[in-house]
């Protein structure tokens, strides 16, 4: 029963909290332009908890025949055979509707309609149409990754407001390098599975080439919520200086390309800070 | 010039020359009209962004 219920815990990735945490809680703070208030952040993290856990273990059951042929991933719950399909689609279903209705009542129609849409996005857009067609797979399919943003903002202010959507923008385009790192390191084994990630069809030169300037463009578009959200020095200073970090480290990747799991990490690292720069700047001003 | 529009121009001006890059240097060149879509995606996501800040800046 315990294995079981470690096996199920599995299925949904609970390190998702994390980038729940980094990305959902600075555009609650933002929106509010102080601290919302620790019931609605708790609601709104359980409620996007739920639907991201959803996705995951949905997800799980589609990748579940590549899943077995990747070293990182072949010892997940469905390909190990710990948890058989018919259960894990019950259980992302469940979690799914779970999320919209916990949503929906702690917080709001729309913030449990974004949730729910991200679901339904990395399920049949990025899972079942993208994943094994195009090498443009993460960079389309990382929209769903950003929308806990807009849930975050939504949740408070039962709309989405243009900052919101700069912090989207800044998760979106901050996906392809984090995965394409990702990819690096692993291009073997998606070479294995049949997925087309870049490494794979273009490349070692021309992923290193586009971790570079996707890397700039998360850094330029992190600097446009500077005109047009209640942000100030501390988070312009922040956003420059990770950024250069950032782009430092794509750029020595070049030379370097067995060093890819280090940019994966700090870019793990650089999206946290950024987001954490974002509440002291607010929390600073309030 | 305010610092903010400053930031704006710069980071705007950025952004685009740099998603229009990627776009161009990204191989395998677009075999298909939905491989060109998806390449375009990520360069109008940019360009509609900018549009909207400039506008509300």
């Amino acid at each position: 029963m315990g294995s079981r219920l470690a096996a199920y815990g599995l299925l949904i990735k609970p390190r998702i909290i994390e980038l729940l945490l980094i990305t959902t809680v600075p555009a609650m703070v933002l929106a509010a332009g102080a601290w919302p208030g620790t019931g609605l952040v708790a609601a709104t993290l359980f409620g996007g908890f739920l639907s991201a856990g959803g996705a995951n273990a949905l997800n799980n059951v589609i990748d579940r025949d590549i899943d077995g042929h990747m070293e990182r991933t072949r010892h997940r719950p469905l390909p190990a055979h710990r948890v058989r399909p018919g259960e894990a689609l019950a259980i992302g279903l469940a979690l799914g509707a779970a999320g919209f209705l916990w949503l929906w009542w702690a917080t709001n129609l729309l913030a449990a309609l974004l949730a729910t849409a991200a679901l339904a996005f990395y399920v049949l857009v990025y899972s079942m149409l993208l994943k094994r067609t195009t090498h443009q797979n993460i960079v389309i399919g990382g929209a769903a990754g950003a929308v806990p943003a807009l849930v975050g903002w939504a949740a408070v202010t039962g709309t989405v407001g243009l900052p919101a959507w700069v912090l989207f923008a800044v998760v979106f385009y901050w996906t392809p390098p984090h995965f394409w790192a990702l990819a690096l390191h692993f291009k073997e084994d998606y070479g294995r599975a049949g997925v087309p990630m870049l490494p794979v069809v273009a490349g070692e030169r021309t992923t290193v080439w586009q971790i570079t300037l996707y890397s700039v463009v998360v850094v330029a578009v992190s600097l446009l919520l500077y005109p047009i959200a209640s942000v100030g020095s501390v988070y312009l200073v922040s956003a420059l200086a990770l950024g250069a970090v950032l782009v430092g480290q794509a750029i020595a990747l070049h030379r370097r390309p067995y060093r890819a799991m280090r940019l994966f990490r700090w870019s793990n690292l650089y999206l946290a800070l950024l987001f954490a720069s974002v509440v002291v700047d607010v929390l600073v001003a309030a | 010039m305010t610092a903010a529009r400053l930031v704006l121009i710069g980071a705007a001006s950025v952004a685009i020359v740099a998603s229009v890059a990627a776009a161009i240097v990204n191989r395998p060149r677009p075999q298909t009209v939905l491989d060109a879509l998806y390449l375009a995606v990520p360069v109008l996501g940019v360009v509609v962004l900018v549009v909207f800040v400039a506008a509300y800046s």
